[in-house]
Formats: structure tokens, C-alpha cells, sequence
């Protein structure tokens, strides 16, 4: 029996045809082992190697590459507090500092419940809503201490359950819920832009 | 500036050339050739730590930025990166090059360690000696640098200390881009990146030694290395690496007496800068407890030291018998571990003065003689060039793991063809159509192959066909087929292996096409070239055609042609053998037939055993002669292709070894006799006397330098353009007399036999070799009969249906290159490394066992019964079980027979 689902396993199988190469499969189908685990675990790891035909150090060091994936147990919301320069004019470190304090964890480190993990982030484009926070991907912000330890006693109680999945479950893969295109569609697809690309290169070559 | 007015009407003729200048320097290139090898060539050393001349160039460290001149003015290029063009103008030296350089090396040392006095690179690394001659001299930084735990093991073998790693991807690439092992790779990102294994995968691969020599800083090291020496404290000499029969080139390296590295030499014709872990870390036993010190003769029972004249004597003694009266009941096993000289003297000493042919170097499994020598050898090189590559048998990289390598880049660089017949999966199967093969199905197999599959279901072979058939059909000249073949089997030659290659050649004719025997012994070539087989004589000849010898003082030529390994174990069996001498070889181990073995070695009067190591079987000699090994002794050694080169002897042995040829002289000194040599110059000058095919090469290896000569020599000069020394490539040789050397090698077997056909070779005049009549060409039949299909002698040899209740399967032995063998056994780490006891079978066949990959099952033959883990694999022919050499021994107890049965 293998670690990943029967289900991830048809998706991965769906994905790895629609690309000329296996291996460029490799980020998508760690998306999908992590929306299974909630982290990359070392027995996914070792399928996901097989599957696209390379070593399981390769995918390991692929996916820690990203800080998206996750190689270590991370907590059921990932929170992640932007420290680049617009936040931090607007009192990102001191937030920081606080959520620090108040989930009474240090940076990537998990609270003794198993419900947060404390990460610092470069840049994550929500300069508009500056200091501003991802929990597994969903934005918050502007935030303020009152509001941090709001977000986190409303993700604790439940009650943002259907705006926050748990860690793991959001790439882009499954935001579609699978893929849309089917095999054939992107064989045609690239019919039309290889003949694109002759008649390109017919009329180039015809004008020399 | 001189040299390029000489060259300018060349260049604008050849295409194939450009012309650049470098440091006002103009030099003429090859076109594409990287801008950091062009100037080399112009004599200029950029620094660098990334690139490889054996790998694709990435410009990742940055160090070898040089000023390229463009319509925007100077700008800074990596000069490993970017190929060289015409009209090109290039600095190497300018401001803001060295401007470049300072930052690169300040960026480098922010975080790498100042431990150079307690590491191992210290005094022979790229990263002190290039900051040295280009860095800045102090650094800015002032911060903590990163820590980690240092040194952490990554494999039995490799320890990886990640503080002193500079990110320069050497290691990760070898192992993806020339190993095809990516067990190691970059984890993390930015200045948290580190070389990572897969925590529950050790980076095993068979290449792993090779990281360790190209790390330029001391962030990969190996373990039986560490710590052992400083840099200038090391001595040492250029020597041929002798466990397999691919002869690498390497470079012995010692201190205080003692080995402690071996390092691969360039050399663009054999390894190019690569080791295998056997041959890099098997010089660890040399310093084995197991080592024979001193001669050994039983008293009272035991086996105790006693002094070389009692020993001698006592030998002596047995021989003198032997040559009055008794030389057929003599028999000689082993010695494929000799060098080419020490052969020579002891085919001397038993077929010249003592007068038996019962000698018996078992140095190969290819059935005959003739399937070595009277076919068209091709070099490595010739194999690498090819398009179209044949093997036939062994799994390459546990038998020759450095052609394995060579093969691979043919393919993934080249783009030939290969096509892989063989008992089972490899790791040259993915680029390879592999055509699943067993003893009894061989000659079927090779005959549909050459009939554009027909009379074959197997979709395999009809693709293989096809592209044989293409090949074959083929209208251009330069189109050539290298055929690499050995038995599949460790112990049994292949059935027709000889027959098929001549269809083969046949086939393809007039496509040229060339043949490399895979041996599985180290000096397998040189000890047959010396004679060290039945009716053989040196100098690939055979008894009857024996007119030189007489001259140099072989006496008592035998006329009866002597009988193999196996029969001689038979007779000492059977009492029928007085004397048994045993050179290098451990019957009792790895032998085949172990019961045979058994009783030969009790029932025989004298056991004669000349060894390095003390094993099973000589325990129970009756005298053990003790005899320098690897780097302790000189000589020769002739590889695979015939290629001869030298072995260079660094450190004295135990006090009380003597290298094997000079035993031989003091045994037949002792015997009264004289054997006419007292050197190994003596020897050497004797063998190009008298053995045809060497024929001058002492001359030829004093003139070629270190590269060594194919024999028979050829007339074709083939000149390589000699690299400058790269002071980076392997650091820790600071020289080499052979960087891509010019090589004399020609068509190995010249096409006209002449001998009044001589050649020069520098100043030296040579003639050509001519092949003894017993080997002939093998000859072509007609081209009709190859493709008429199945021949008559194939029919007999259908494959055995299966026993529908009890599996009853053909058992294919093979062999490993970290067997439990002497070598690895006696040397310290490699001794520890695991290796599994599995049985490969064929999907089909584990059905019907009904067992799963994982599972085990056993295997019995006769009372013996075994359990192994079962791989499933593919390419394994129908009822076919593949089993390791030693792990088949467990089986293989008590008869030499091939079908087995699988249980669960």
C-alpha cells in the first residue's frame, strides 16, 4: 500500500502527462502530498521521487527550496507575518513581537496544541493591507495586537472554518478542484503552437 | 604573436576554428571551446571552483569572471560559461576583474570557516591558494558565521562538513550529471543552503569517492583519508589501479611509508579523472591484519612463520620432483593479481623449466581463447565514439564500473545507441533497449535479433532489431558498431558466445565494428598475454608456435597441452594431482564448486599457495609464500583493450614480502636452475624479446611516457591535444606526466601482418604484430547464412519449460564489485559497507511463486537451500533467477549445476 491517497494518486497521474518532461510535474504533485499530510512527509517524498522519476533527495531539495512547502510537522494554521519594509513601517516587528508573546512560540515554532506555527515572511504583496498576515495562504491585515489575538481566538474557536482551511489544502491544483483541461485538450493545444512555431519559422527562414 | 601570423591562413580555411585574443594574446581555438580553457591555452589561469573540464560548465561561483569586450563596452562575463568566437577580446587581468575576484573570495569566506590547520584540504585547497594569489586580504565581516554540526557521515564512506561548503555544485553534479545517482543535492535556499542526502538514503552510490575528490574545499571527506596526512607531506607516483580489468590510472598517494589516497588521473583514454570506490579505497588492504608477513609452513599442525630459505627449499624441493619425472601431476591456479612481469615468471618457471601446461590463471569466463584475441579490439575511447553500442552480458558497472560511466556519457553526450542483452535490469537500461537473455535462450535470442525479430513475441527484441537493422543498412562510412561482451555469468561461459559474435560482425559488415571483452579479473589480459593458460605461451601464442623461447632459456617446453582450473580440481580430488600451487586465489571462497574445492584441497600431497592475504585456503598449505601487492610493487599491467601501462610501486611491504617474480627466480635458483633475468627491466626486455605481441613495448612505454601502449602496437599514431595541467580539477595532484597525453594507439590488430612492416614511434623503430595462425580473425560467414534463421545447433537449446508445480529455474550468477572477495574483506571501511542478499526474478516468475518484492524465497538446489530477498525485475529472462557470486555460494555448495528450485 502506498502513503498517498488513491485519489492523489490518480490526480498526480493526471498532471504528469499534461507536461512533455515528468519531472516538471514535481511541485504540483507536492502540493497535493502536502494537502494529504498538511507537510511534505518522507514517505510522500519517496512515492513523489517515483513518480516523476527522480531521487527523493532531489524532491527534497526542490521542495525546501520553497517556503511554501513545509519538510518538518507544522501546526493545523500556518501563520505567516510579513516583516518587509512596508509592514514593518507600519509595526510589523513590534506584531511580531507580540504574536510571539501571545502564542508563546518563537519563530517556526508550533504551539503546544498543535494549532499554530509562527513564521516570519518576506514580502507577500499585501502591501496594501500593511502589517499584514497569511494564515495558510488566506490574507488578514491591516492587523493590530488587538486584532492578531482576535484572528487567533476566532481560527481557534472555529468560527473561520470556511475561510481557512487547514495547512495543506490550498494550491492551486485543488483551488480548481482538479484540472480542467483534459489530456486531448492540451495535446491540441500544443498541436496549434508547434504549427504556429513552423510557420514562424518557415517565413523566417523564407525572408532570408 | 608569431605563432598566430604562422596559423592565420589555416584558421580561415578551417571552420571548425576561431580566433580570439586574450590578454593581447591571439590564440586559435576550437570553436565553442569555453573562453576559461582558450586561455589556458594562451597561458593564462583564471581562478575558478565550479567548473570541471569533465562536466557541463553551470558559472554558479563566479570566480573565473573575466572582461569580454562588446558594442557596450567591457563587461564581465563567467568565462566558463561562455564559448569562445571569433574576434573576440578577452581580459583576464584588468582592474575590475581583480576587482571581481576580491568580492567573489570576500563573499566566499563570510561564511566558510578559518579551520583550515585541523582540515584535511589545508595545504592543497583551491579555496586558501586562490585567495591567496586573488583574494582581498582581510575581510568586512564581522558577524557570526552560520554553524552546523560538523562532520556529519552521509555515507559509510563520505563525511560532509556543511560550515566549509561554498555552494560550488561540483558534488550534487557529478552525481546527477556523471554517476546518474542523484543521492545528494542542495536543501534550503539562500545562505541556509546545504548538500543534503535523503535522511533514509545514504549517498551509496558506487562513484561517491569522486565527490571527495573534486570538493575544492574540505567539505566532503573520506573516511579513510581523515586526518591521516597534511598535503606536503605526501609522496607520489602514477600507478594503474588493479581491481578491475579497466585499469584506471590513478595517482598513489603516501606518507611515512604509508598509502594513505588514491586520486584519478585524467587521462582522456581510460577514466578520465573518475574512480570507482573499490579501486579508490581498496588500497586499505594493504594495512590488513589478514596480511601475510613472513613465509608460513605448518609444524606440528599450525601454520608458523619460518624463515624464505626454508620455505624456498622445501618449494624447491617439490618442483625439482616434479620437473624429473611427474610435470602433468602439477597444477598452477590463479594469478590474475600479478603484473604482467611476475606472469612472465612464473609461466616461465612452470611451462619453461618445469615443463607443465597445467596452468590455469582462471582469469576469464568467455569459454575460449579465441573469443579474446581473434577478434578486432576496440579501444574505450572507440567504444565511446560509436553509435551504435552493443553489451552483451555483465552488468557493467558491478564488473567495470568506469567503462559503465564512459558508456553513459556516450549516450547522454553523444547520443549513441545502445542496445543491452543481459540476465537482467541495469542502470544503463533506461537509455537502452534491453533484451532480457538466460543461458539457454542465448543463441535464439542473438539469431531473431539479427533476423529483424522475427520468430519473437518479444516487443524488446523487435525494437532492438530494428535498430540493429538500421544501423547495419546504413550508407555512411563513419557509422561504427562497438560490441561489448562478456559471459553473463560469473562462473560459465555463454554457449556460442563466439559464434554470435562472428554473426554479429558478419551483419554488420562492411560497417566497421569493433569488440571490448568485459574481464572480470584485474590483470585477466596480462596474465593470458604472459601464458598463464593452457597452451597458451607469451605473446598471445601457443605451444606449437614456440620458436623464440628455446633462446632465452625455456628448456622443457611441454608438448601436451595442460587442462583448466576445474579439471585440475577434479584431479587433485581424485588424488590424481601430487602438487596444487595457488597464486592469489581463495578456492575455498569463491570457487565455484566449493565441494570440489573441498576435497581438492584435502586430498592433495603438496598446497602451494603464493598470497598477500591470509584466507580460508591457504590456512591449510602446506607452505605460504608471502608477496607485495598494490602499491608495494612495479611492473605492468594490461588492461581490457590491451592497453600495457605502468604500475609504480610507493611504500615498502611487510619486511619479509618479495614481489611474485622475484619468488619465481629464487625458486629456480634454489631448483639449480637460472631464469635469465635478475630486474624487471631484465624481464621486461626478455617479453618484448620474445612474446609477439609485445613486441617492443618496453621501448614503447619508455618513449610514450605514462599513458601506456595498446598492443600489438599499431601503426596509426592518434595525437590528443595535451590539456595544461588544471591545478583544480582534482585537487591534491599538483602534477601529472599525463594530462590528455598523446597517445600512439592504433588498429589494434593491424589489418596486414607483415614482419618486415615497421612504424617509428618517436625515434624508436617497431614492427607490426603477427598474429599466431591458432587465432585468425574469427571469420565471416556469409552473409546469407546469418540471416537464414535459427541455425542447427540452436534447436537443441530451447528454454526448459517450467515445472508447472515445482518452479524449476536456470540460476545466473553474477558478479558485484563490493563482493565479500579478499579485497574488500581485508580492507578496513569498504569492509563494512552491507551489501544485500537478493535474488532478482522476472515479474511472471514471482507470480507463480506467488511472492511479492520484499518477500523472500528460497532457493534450493540438491540439499543446499538458501534464502534471499526477492527484487522483481523486468529484465530478467522468463524462469530465471539472478543471484549474487558470493550469496551464491550458499546454493551453489556441493555442485555445479544451474537449475535451481524457488519456494516461498
Amino acid at each position: 500500500m502506498g502513503h498517498l491517497s488513491e485519489e492523489i494518486i490518480n490526480k498526480a497521474n493526471i498532471l504528469l502527462e499534461i507536461y512533455p518532461n515528468k519531472r516538471s510535474a514535481l511541485i504540483p504533485l507536492c502540493h497535493l502530498a502536502q494537502g494529504q499530510d498538511g507537510y511534505l512527509t518522507p514517505e510522500a517524498i519517496v512515492e513523489i521521487a517515483d513518480l516523476v522519476g527522480v531521487t527523493p533527495a532531489e524532491v527534497r531539495g526542490t521542495a525546501s527550496f520553497y517556503d511554501m512547502f513545509h519538510l518538518e510537522p507544522v501546526g493545523k494554521h500556518v501563520v505567516a507575518m510579513c516583516t518587509n519594509i512596508a509592514c514593518m513601517l507600519r509595526g510589523a516587528d513590534e506584531l511580531l513581537e507580540h504574536a510571539q508573546e501571545s502564542l508563546d512560540v518563537g519563530i517556526g515554532g508550533t504551539t503546544q496544541d498543535g494549532q499554530f506555527t509562527l513564521e516570519e515572511a518576506e514580502c507577500l504583496a499585501g502591501c496594501n493591507n500593511a502589517p499584514c498576515v497569511q494564515v495558510n495562504h488566506r490574507f488578514f491585515g491591516p492587523l493590530d495586537n488587538e486584532g492578531f489575538d482576535r484572528l487567533i481566538k476566532d481560527l481557534r474557536s472555529g468560527k473561520l472554518k470556511d475561510e481557512v482551511p487547514e495547512h495543506g489544502v490550498l494550491n492551486r491544483v485543488d483551488r480548481n478542484y482538479g484540472l480542467k483541461a483534459t489530456p486531448d485538450q492540451v495535446q491540441a493545444e500544443r498541436d496549434v503552437m508547434e504549427s504556429a512555431k513552423k510557420e514562424r519559422l518557415a517565413k523566417k527562414s523564407e525572408s532570408n | 604573436m608569431t605563432s598566430s601570423d604562422q596559423t592565420e591562413d589555416k584558421v580561415e580555411l578551417d571552420p571548425s576554428k576561431v580566433k580570439l585574443t586574450i590578454d593581447g594574446i591571439e590564440v586559435v581555438v576550437n570553436k565553442g571551446e569555453l573562453l576559461i580553457e582558450a586561455a589556458a591555452k594562451a597561458g593564462k589561469f583564471v581562478p575558478r571552483f565550479c567548473y570541471h573540464p569533465r562536466m557541463e560548465p553551470v558559472g554558479v561561483c563566479r570566480m573565473c569572471l573575466v572582461e569580454v569586450d562588446s558594442p557596450r563596452g567591457p563587461t564581465l562575463q563567467p568565462s566558463c560559461y561562455v564559448p569562445a568566437d571569433n574576434g573576440m577580446v578577452v581580459n583576464t587581468q584588468s582592474e575590475a576583474v581583480k576587482k571581481a575576484q576580491n568580492g567573489v573570495l570576500e563573499y566566499l569566506l563570510i561564511n566558510h570557516p578559518l579551520d583550515c590547520p585541523v582540515c584535511d584540504k589545508g595545504g592543497e585547497c583551491p579555496l586558501q591558494d586562490q585567495t591567496v594569489a586573488y583574494g582581498p586580504g582581510e575581510s568586512r565581516f564581522i558577524e557570526e558565521k552560520r554553524h552546523f554540526a560538523k562532520p556529519i557521515a552521509i555515507s559509510q564512506l563520505v563525511e560532509l562538513d556543511r560550515e566549509r561548503c561554498i555552494q560550488c555544485s561540483r558534488c550534487t553534479r557529478f552525481s546527477e550529471e556523471i554517476a546518474g545517482e542523484a543521492e545528494i543535492d542542495f536543501l534550503g535556499r539562500g545562505d541556509r543552503t546545504e548538500v543534503a542526502i535523503f535522511p533514509s538514503q545514504p549517498f551509496d552510490s558506487y562513484f561517491s569517492g569522486n565527490t571527495v575528490q573534486i570538493c575544492p574545499v574540505g567539505a566532503l571527506t573520506a573516511k579513510p583519508y581523515r586526518f591521516k596526512s597534511r598535503p606536503w607531506d605526501l609522496e607520489q607516483v602514477e600507478s594503474t589501479c588493479t581491481s578491475c580489468s579497466v585499469g584506471c590510472r590513478v595517482a598513489a598517494q603516501s606518507s611515512a611509508n604509508q598509502v594513505v589516497r588514491y586520486l584519478g588521473i585524467d587521462v582522456d583514454e581510460i577514466n578520465q579523472s573518475w574512480l570507482c570506490d573499490r579501486g579508490r579505497f581498496g588500497f586499505e588492504s594493504i594495512y590488513s591484519a589478514n596480511r601475510l608477513q613472513a613465509p608460513m609452513m605448518p609444524i606440528s599442525g599450525n601454520l608458523q612463520d619460518v624463515s624464505w630459505p626454508q620455505a624456498i627449499e622445501k618449494v624447491a624441493e617439490v618442483f625439482a620432483e616434479h620437473q624429473l619425472k611427474g610435470a602433468d601431476k602439477i597444477g598452477i591456479i590463479g594469478g590474475s593479481r600479478l603484473t604482467n612481469e611476475s606472469a612472465y615468471a612464473y609461466t616461465k618457471l612452470f611451462k619453461g623449466l618445469i615443463g607443465t601446461d597445467n596452468v590455469d590463471a582462471a582469469p576469464f569466463n568467455l569459454g575460449s581463447v579465441n573469443s579474446l584475441y581473434g577478434l578486432k579490439t576496440a579501444t574505450i575511447n572507440e567504444v565511446a565514439e560509436s553509435d551504435l553500442i552493443i553489451t552483451i552480458g555483465s552488468n557493467l558497472k558491478e564488473t567495470a564500473p568506469i567503462l559503465f560511466l564512459r558508456i553513459r556519457d556516450a549516450i547522454l553526450k553523444r547520443d549513441s545507441k545502445l542496445v543491452e542483452v543481459g540476465p537482467y535490469s541495469t542502470p544503463l537500461s533506461e537509455y537502452a533497449t534491453h533484451v532480457n537473455i538466460n543461458f539457454s535462450n542465448f543463441s535464439e535470442v542473438i539469431s531473431s535479433l539479427l533476423n529483424g525479430g522475427n520468430g519473437s513475441d518479444d516487443k524488446q527484441i523487435t525494437l532492438a532489431a530494428e535498430l540493429l537493422k538500421s544501423v547495419a543498412q546504413t550508407a555512411d562510412a563513419n557509422v561504427s558498431v562497438a560490441i561489448v561482451y562478456s559471459s553473463i555469468d560469473a562462473n560459465r561461459p555463454l554457449d556460442n558466445l563466439e559464434a554470435a559474435l562472428s554473426k554479429l560482425a558478419t551483419f554488420f559488415s562492411p560497417v566497421t565494428v569493433r569488440f571490448l571483452p568485459v574481464l572480470s579479473k584485474p590483470n585477466a589480459m596480462g596474465v593470458l598475454d604472459m601464458g598463464m593458460y593452457p597452451n597458451l605461451l607469451p605473446g598471445r601464442s601457443v605451444l606449437s608456435s614456440a620458436k623464440l623461447l628455446k633462446e632465452v632459456g625455456w628448456e622443457k617446453l611441454p608438448t601436451k597441452v595442460g587442462v583448466d582450473a576445474t579439471n585440475l580440481l577434479e584431479m587433485a580430488a581424485a588424488s590424481k594431482l601430487d602438487t596444487l600451487v595457488l597464486i592469489g586465489t581463495d578456492i575455498l571462497t569463491d570457487f565455484y564448486d566449493l565441494e570440489l574445492a573441498e576435497k581438492a584441497v584435502a586430498n592433495v600431497k603438496n598446497l602451494i599457495c603464493i598470497d598477500t592475504h591470509i584466507n580460508s585456503t591457504n590456512a591449510k598449505a602446506t607452505c605460504v609464500l608471502p608477496a607485495l601487492y598494490d602499491a608495494e610493487r612495479s611492473g605492468t599491467f594490461t588492461n581490457m583493450e590491451g592497453r600495457v601501462s605502468k604500475i609504480a610501486s610507493k611504500v615498502t611491504g611487510p619486511s619479509l614480502a618479495v614481489d611474485d617474480w622475484a619468488i619465481a627466480v629464487q625458486i629456480a635458483d634454489s631448483m639449480g636452475e637460472d631464469m635469465g633475468f635478475e630486474s624487471l627491466e631484465e624481464i621486461q626486455a626478455e617479453i618484448s624479446q620474445v612474446a609477439p605481441a609485445y613486441f617492443g613495448f618496453s621501448k614503447g612505454l619508455n618513449v610514450l611516457g605514462e599513458s601506456g601502449v595498446v598492443v600489438p602496437m599499431g601503426s596509426k599514431p592518434v595525437s590528443i591535444e595535451r590539456r595544461p595541467h588544471d591545478p583544480i580539477e582534482v585537487p591534491g595532484i599538483a602534477s601529472t606526466n599525463h594530462q590528455g597525453t598523446p597517445l600512439y594507439a592504433g588498429a589494434v590488430i593491424p589489418s596486414e601482418y607483415s614482419d618486415e612492416n615497421t612504424f617509428k614511434v618517436g625515434s624508436v623503430s617497431m614492427s607490426y604484430f603477427r598474429l599466431v595462425d591458432e587465432f585468425k580473425e574469427i571469420t565471416l560467414e556469409s552473409k546469407s547464412a546469418v540471416s537464414s534463421g535459427t541455425s542447427g545447433d540452436d534447436k537443441n537449446s530451447k528454454s526448459r519449460p517450467a515445472d508447472q508445480d515445482r518452479n524449476i529455474c536456470e540460476m545466473v550468477v553474477v558478479e558485484s564489485l563490493m563482493d565479500d572477495g579478499t579485497l574488500i574483506k581485508s580492507a578496513a571501511t569498504l569492509s563494512e559497507i552491507k551489501t544485500d542478499n537478493v535474488a532478482k526474478i522476472s515479474p511472471s516468475l514471482a507470480n507463480s511463486v506467488g511472492c511479492h518484492a520484499g518477500d523472500s524465497i528460497k532457493l534450493k538446489l540438491g540439499s543446499a537451500e538458501a534464502e534471499f530477498d526477492v527484487v522483481v525485475d523486468s529484465g530478467v529472462a522468463e524462469n530465471t533467477v539472478i543471484v549474487k557470486k558470493l550469496d551464491a555460494s550458499k546454493v551453489l555448495y556441493g555442485s555445479n549445476g544451474l537449475l535451481v528450485e524457488v519456494k516461498k
